[in-house]
């Protein structure tokens, strides 16, 4: 590589364009390669659990088709899921219709059915069949009380201005939350707290809250013995589940496409709401609520496949995952950043440039990269590869530049009047001068990059992030640990390997003795 | 071999070298000399091209010096830079590479074979008195003396036509610094090669020197041997600056020396 970086070294302006180029298309097509053309249908769910599970459900129900489905599981948001559709990467998951409107259809007319579904053809999208539950904001109390005070809706709470309340800060801020409820019902009560979810769950079970606000399907609804009060004048917005998927499934795999519409209106609130206990409080896993749904419930025959994807993976398979992320990508970015480093030092004005936009690559939050990237690359390893390349830049451009720039003038004089030319000046003496502060950089950006990486898993990359995820989708620390040790075991292995080598650097006189 | 036709070197308003013409004679050892910024780190530069001449024009064996502004001409000058053997203030050695590395560095760069490049070496450990055990060590293990020699190497090993050094005793303690003049000298003597040495000490310049060559203020105030400038002195400079070095045991025997 110092022979390559030596002869970029004496190239032009022009050339040095080129190379950026060349390093990019290199880069892309290391990424384009990791992608596969032909492949099985995908599914694709959110990193909630009530979007594991119908994952796991439409997956199941297309399995029944013969034909073979992958589960992309707890990917990292509307967005991302969304986009992952548009470009192919995924074929369908299930959404909220009222999550579609405020979300993706933002400043668009789409009330009603129709023009969701019209909104939503435009993009290549089909707006599929309703699963039967509304999963909107709700009201709830203990299921006694209720019975014991004879309060079975919304509006019957008006009769009652002793209760008390206690709300999350999301519905208590929200227009759609507590103050339109209290203004459309006209429930007026000053005893209204914000608190924490689950200390709001202890309370009402407890006794010393009354109402609280949840989602229409929480598990915690069939836990605690809850009623959910009836929105018998309609404030609540809708947030209806329904498939989405992509126009062309529909010659693709007319079968699954058909199974699908099947399973319109066959999941109330009730079955859905057992179904989460099952998965978020009993532990059991998505694939096998979601299985025993379809064979008990809908009365279908379940595949006898193991899924591809959403069960426990071994430490050995997440890390060799988490691997497959950093290495690629920290190679690639010491292939460009270090003759960018190079170049940074030879011409100030273009290494100001240069660590400006490295610099401002750096502030970019990393979902916020991943989110864009997803449209481009799809989702899987290859985002989150090149968000951390792009992270892994700055800190080895400037290391690489600051290294180089900080030599003692007299030994580049030194090495001009022996006769060196250009390029063996920066391989024999320049760049293994500065090889320390290189390494410093390139230590820097392999730390941050493993850390990075955990975040790899919200666009289905796989790697330690996988276990976080389902550790916080569950709350379960376990799990959460079972990811984040290994990284940070990891992150320290790097730092210590790193250190090592920089310590064997300075050894052999290569950072002190002038 | 050497010379400056109306050479001149200006760094922004101030003249670092005014233009000045001068020969170096083949086989001659010339010692520029005078106090720190009278121009004679420049003079010395100018004639490798480290730096170019903002007027006239530097020659090497008639040939003028080729510019560094281009890549063609940056090939042609590391060509004739690998001809001369220059020192820098300092030696200049490489601290990630051995005494060994460093003095083989332009003859591994020249694709020497590894049998030419010990017998090169050898040869040059024995001239300088340097031993195999330290040729294996990194230069900040070495004394300040032995740096020097090993610097010595390196400008040698290619066997140059011409030698340039910079202040080569500059940092070295006084015990050490007489000896390796005499050990100079001596080195000079037996290769018979062309030779400019820069220091600000008189004594040292007459030791080492056939010719003198004083700058003050960017400017030659006089060229020739010792007795020149202390029977002759061109101007109350040259006088003066003489006059400081007047040391009445020292001044005899250089005296006799240089003449």
């Amino acid at each position: 590589m110092a022979r390559a970086l030596g002869v970029e070294f004496q190239a032009r302006e022009g050339d040095l364009n080129t190379l950026f180029c060349i390093a990019f298309a290199l880069l892309l097509t290391v990424v384009a390669g990791c992608q596969d053309t032909t492949r099985e249908l995908r599914v694709g769910s959110k990193k909630f659990t009530e979007s594991v599970v119908l994952g796991e459900l439409l997956s199941e129900v297309a399995r029944a088709t013969s034909e073979p489905v992958e589960h992309v599981a707890e990917l990292g948001g509307t967005r991302i899921l969304f986009e992952a559709l548009r470009a192919g990467q995924i074929d369908a998951y299930v959404e909220y219709t009222g999550t579609l409107r405020a979300e993706i259809l933002v400043n668009e007319d789409v009330e009603g059915r129709p023009r969701l579904a019209a909104a939503l053809r435009a993009r290549g999208v089909v707006l599929g069949p309703a699963l039967g539950f509304d999963n909107t904001y709700a009201l709830g109390m203990d299921r006694q009380r209720a019975q014991d005070l004879d309060i079975r809706r919304i509006s019957d709470l008006r009769a009652h201005p002793g209760l008390e309340y206690g709300f999350g800060d999301e519905f208590l801020g929200r227009a759609d939350g507590w103050p339109g409820l209290a203004k459309h019902y006209g429930i007026a009560t000053t005893k209204v707290r914000g608190l924490d979810h689950d200390l709001a769950y202890r309370g009402v079970v407890g006794g010393a809250l009354d109402v609280l606000d949840l989602y229409a399907t929480d598990a915690q609804i069939e836990l605690h013995d809850l009623i959910v009060l009836e929105d018998d004048r309609e404030f609540f917005p809708s947030y209806q589940a329904v498939i989405v998927w992509r126009a062309d499934l529909e010659q693709k795999f007319p079968a699954i496409v058909l199974a699908w519409r099947e399973l319109a209106g066959t999941i109330d609130a009730a079955a859905m709401r057992a179904m989460n206990r099952s998965a978020a409080i009993d532990r059991e896993s998505a694939y096998n609520v979601a299985r025993r749904f379809v064979r008990d419930e809908l009365g279908r025959e379940v595949s006898a496949a193991a899924p591809t994807r959403g069960r426990a993976r071994t430490l050995l398979a997440t890390t060799l995952d988490h691997l497959a992320l950093v290495l690629p990508s920290l190679f690639a970015a010491i292939a460009l950043a270090v003759p960018l480093g190079i170049a940074a030092a030879r011409r100030p004005k273009l290494g100001q440039v240069v660590l400006a936009v490295t610099g401002i690559l750096q502030t970019i939050p990393s979902l916020a990269l991943l989110v864009m990237l997803v449209p481009l690359l799809g989702i899987g390893p290859q985002p989150a590869i090149a968000a951390l390349f792009l992270y892994s830049l700055l800190p080895i451009v400037r290391n690489t530049q600051t290294g180089l720039a900080g030599l003692p003038r007299g030994l580049l004089e030194s090495a001009d009047a022996l006769g060196l030319s250009r390029s063996q000046r920066l391989r024999l003496i320049e760049l293994p001068l500065a090889m320390p502060a290189i390494l410093a950089g390139i230590k820097t950006a392999a730390v941050i990059n493993v850390g990075t990486a955990t975040l790899g898993a919200l666009v289905g990359a796989g790697g330690y992030g996988q276990p976080i995820l389902t550790g916080i989708r569950l709350a379960d620390t376990g799990r959460i640990l079972e990811g984040a040790v290994p990284a940070a075991l990891l992150a320290l292995a790097v730092q210590g390997a790193f250190e090592l080598a920089e310590r064997r650097a300075h050894k052999s006189g290569l950072a002190d003795g002038w | 071999m050497l010379a400056l036709e109306a050479a001149g070197v200006r760094f922004g308003d101030t003249w670092a070298l005014a233009p000045t013409d001068l020969i170096v004679e083949r086989g001659r050892t010339l010692a520029l000399i005078g106090p720190s910024g009278s121009g004679k780190s420049t003079l010395l530069r100018l004639l490798v091209g480290l730096v170019s001449p903002t007027t006239g024009a530097v020659t090497f064996n008639g040939e003028p010096l080729p510019r560094s502004s281009d890549a063609a001409g940056r090939r042609r000058l590391a060509a004739l830079r690998r001809r001369s053997g220059f020192v820098v203030q300092g030696g200049g050695l490489f601290p990630h590479l051995t005494a060994f590395d460093n003095a083989a560095l332009m003859a591994r760069q020249e694709r020497w074979t590894a049998a030419r490049i010990q017998t090169r070496i050898n040869e040059l450990a024995d001239l300088l008195h340097l031993s195999h055990a330290e040729l294996g060590r990194h230069p900040r293990q070495l004394s300040g003396g032995q740096r020097q020699r090993v610097a010595l190497m390196r400008a040698l090993v290619l066997d140059p036509e011409v030698l340039l050094l910079d202040e080569p005793l500059g940092a070295l303690d006084p015990l050490i610094r007489v000896e390796l003049q005499d050990e100079l000298a001596a080195l000079f003597h037996t290769l018979a090669r062309t030779v400019v040495v820069v220091t600000h000490d008189l004594a040292e310049a007459a030791h080492l020197g056939d010719q003198l060559v004083l700058l003050a203020n960017g400017k030659i105030e006089q060229t020739g041997a010792l007795i020149d400038l202390v029977e002759r002195p061109a101007s109350t400079f040259v006088e003066r600056f003489v006059g400081a070095w007047r040391v009445p045991s020292e001044l005899s025997s250089k005296r006799g020396r240089a003449i």
